[in-house]
């Protein structure tokens, strides 16, 4: 074994650091472990934010865990399931959403609990290739306490990176002792594991299939042993985690039928389809060195990013491919011969698990904080080490041992403030869109969004006071902002849409929506809600062919997008509307089951039943969900209940509820 | 020195949610938001 403890100089300075009697294992790494838990508990009394509603709190989905097996094929993807192209992260959502429902703080609990478990199992990782406890104490501390990890630990539906890092870490371990397993059996039960772990880890996010690379690395420069194992045994050891990633990947080609979920070149989303590869990438760069100082010195954090292209004869590409690139030939020359096998292991260990999210395959964002989550855990490792190797010289001058510590403790205080301070941000959709609006102002999606969030802010009551008034003005801002930025972004569109509702110009509202749809790649189900509903109030047509043409529209939605509950919503407001109490019924049924917590869906319900003249199952259902009408403005559940009241006490139960049989202001029946 | 190694550990919180507090900034709250865009 090679380690600080075998070099002369270093075991001297393990001596004079480390004292005699030191705190156990177990109370080191769970002190630790507490410290970050304790860090990160603001984050409980964080909401439902961002991708939230559309993965978790109006997704369907998770309420038919009978429906999970169609992951498995292309059918999942057919009906737009969020997420489909990621199974292991729906089946871990319907696991949850089972057990927790809707409860934000347990939620967030789960999501600190699989970072809290990340942290471990690397450490663990560590300690099986024969790190020191220093060491793996340090690496538990640093990506603890990332700063840069507030977006991936405070958002719920984020959770994905964190799962997806814990299985490839459990992978990763497995397959390290597979490598040092003494019997056959043994090794064939830990690759076994090993496969597994990575094809979940993989399906969970793909971002985490370059994790074999990071093992091999890990293995090959063998930081703490004298000689790294024989590469035909590290090679059979591996293989079983490249067959989990293979595993993953065909199941993305058999349910998707390519590579990447996120479709072909007519997704203007991809900004890659904008302006080509080449400006990307030479963005990418830029971003990488972005993501290398915010890991190592935390400012520039931000819930938005504008993308945008870039020459490679721009001054700040040159430097940042660079810099990037003389990393690599450092990492590469440390690795040959085994010279500085640590900071091989760090740096291209990070430089590997980038290499997903590195746009050389469009995504959807070309930059965001989450997508660094695994990719920082080498670096936190090479910089504990680097803060281990200051603290040991000032420890000796001083004769302090605990002073070791000290550049670790205050580069763990500095990223945990900003990391505490930071996840505020994403403790509501209103406060990450004023922000990513502020840091973010050439962002359309940010302009946009901070519109919707201002639309929504409305005190439902005071639909036409100067307050509302001045938010809508204030939203058209943002959305004129939104659109000359990007034209094309389906969000700008849908924002003046929203502006045209709330001003109730239905025709413009229309338009925009149409153009909104056209734009559209997915996640339509908002844009087509919407459209069905303002096509019902189109002026300048005849009653019947609105009605038509707006059950028309939510029909195709629905059968487009079968889990969407504001689609069903929409839909039994509509069939209320044009007068199918039926119909009605059926679709607010449909959109209970697929999420009972959604107070909107049973205030309708309530709502149709009182107006076909049910008050006795408005008043039954008054009293089943009061529950879930606690969420509602107090003054729409008080108009309930007392229309519920005057209804029964207008009707008398023997008129069978009907206005045509009975004296209205009597209540008493005619019949 | 277990004692003394908590001490440590709390005293660290202690001082990373001042230096929080001391990042942190305000911001205007549009919390009120809704569930849907929607009219019952």
């Amino acid at each position: 074994m090679r380690g600080p403890s075998d070099n002369p100089d270093e075991a001297a300075d393990d001596a004079a650091t480390s004292g005699r009697r030191r705190p156990s294992e177990a109370v080191i790494l769970g002190g630790l472990l507490g410290l970050c838990a304790v860090v990160l508990l603001p984050i409980l009394a964080f909401g439902f934010v961002y991708d939230d509603g559309w993965t978790i709190t109006a997704n369907g989905f998770l309420r038919q865990p009978a429906d999970l097996p169609l992951l498995l094929s292309d059918e999942a993807a057919r009906r737009h399931v969020p997420d489909a192209f990621r199974p292991t992260l729906v089946a871990f959502d319907v696991l949850a959403y089972q057990l927790l429902g809707l409860l934000a703080p347990a939620h967030h609990a789960l999501s600190i609990a699989l970072h809290l478990l990340v942290c471990w199992l690397g450490q663990r990782w560590l300690g099986i290739l024969g790190a020191p406890l220093d060491l793996r104490a340090a690496s538990v501390a640093l990506f603890g306490l990332l700063a840069l990890h507030a977006e991936a630990i405070a958002v719920i539906s984020f959770r994905e990176d964190l799962l997806a890092a814990a299985l490839a870490f459990g992978g990763a371990i497995a397959a390290s002792q597979a490598l040092r397993a003494n019997s056959a059996r043994r090794r064939g039960g830990h690759a076994l594991a090993a496969a597994g772990l990575m094809a979940l880890a993989a399906a969970a996010k793909m971002s985490a299939a370059a994790a074999p690379i990071l093992w091999w690395i890990a293995e090959a420069a063998a930081p703490w042993s004298d000689a790294p194992l024989p590469w035909r045994r590290r090679l059979a050891a591996a293989a079983p985690l490249a067959a989990g990633v293979a595993l993953a990947i065909g199941h993305t080609l058999l349910t998707h039928g390519a590579l990447s979920p996120y479709g072909g070149p007519g997704n203007l989303r991809l900004f890659a389809n904008r302006v080509g590869v080449g400006p990307v990438l030479a963005e990418s760069t830029v971003i990488h060195l972005g993501y290398l100082q915010q890991a190592l010195l935390p400012f520039g954090l931000s819930p938005e990013y504008v993308d945008r292209g870039a020459s490679w004869g721009d001054p700040a590409v040159l430097l940042a491919s660079a810099a990037l690139l003389a990393l690599l030939a450092y990492g590469l020359g440390a690795l040959r011969g085994r010279r500085r096998p640590l900071a091989a292991l760090a740096i291209l260990g990070a430089l590997a698990l980038a290499l997903p999210t590195s746009n050389l395959a469009a995504m959807p964002n070309m930059r965001a904080d989450r997508l660094m989550y695994l990719p920082s855990w080498p670096l936190c490792v090479g910089l504990g080490a680097l803060l281990l190797a200051l603290g040991r010289p000032l420890a000796r001058a001083l004769r302090s041992p605990s002073l070791a510590y000290l550049p670790l403790a205050l580069m763990a205080i500095l990223q945990g403030s900003v990391l505490q301070a930071s996840a505020q941000v994403y403790r509501s959709n209103g406060a990450i869109w004023t922000v990513a609006a502020r840091r973010a102002p050439d962002s359309a999606r940010a302009q946009a969004l901070l519109a919707e969030a201002l639309l929504a802010s409305r005190e439902r009551e005071e639909s036409e006071g100067p307050e509302t008034r001045r938010l809508v003005s204030a939203a058209r801002a943002h959305c004129r902002r939104a659109e000359a930025l990007d034209p094309l972004d389906e969000l700008s569109h849908l924002c003046f849409a929203r502006v045209a509702i709330a001003r109730q110009e239905w025709a413009t509202a229309e338009h925009r929506l149409r153009r909104a749809l056209e734009l559209s790649v997915d996640r339509s189900h908002r844009i087509i809600a919407a459209l069905a509903e303002v096509t019902l109030d189109l002026p300048g047509r005849s009653e019947a062919e609105r009605s038509a043409r707006a059950l028309e529209i939510i029909d195709a939605g629905l059968r487009e997008y079968p889990y969407a509950v504001e689609l069903w919503v929409a839909a039994g407001r509509l069939r209320h509307r044009v007068g199918d109490p039926t119909g009605a019924d059926a679709a607010l049924a449909r959109a209970f089951a697929l999420a009972p917590e959604r107070w909107e869906t049973s205030a309708l319900t309530i709502e149709v039943a009182l107006d076909r003249g049910d008050p006795a199952r408005a008043i039954e259902l008054l009293d089943e969900r009061h529950r879930v009408l606690d969420a509602a403005a107090p003054g729409l559940r008080a108009a309930l209940e007392r229309r519920a009241w005057d209804h029964s006490r207008l009707f008398s139960p023997t008129s069978g509820g009907s206005l045509l049989l009975s004296d209205p202001s009597t209540g008493a029946s005619l019949r | 020195m277990t004692r003394k190694f908590l001490t440590y550990v709390l005293l660290a919180a202690m001082t990373i949610a001042a230096g929080s507090m001391a990042c942190g900034q305000t911001l205007s709250d549009l919390d009120n938001g809704d569930e849907t865009d929607g009219a019952t």
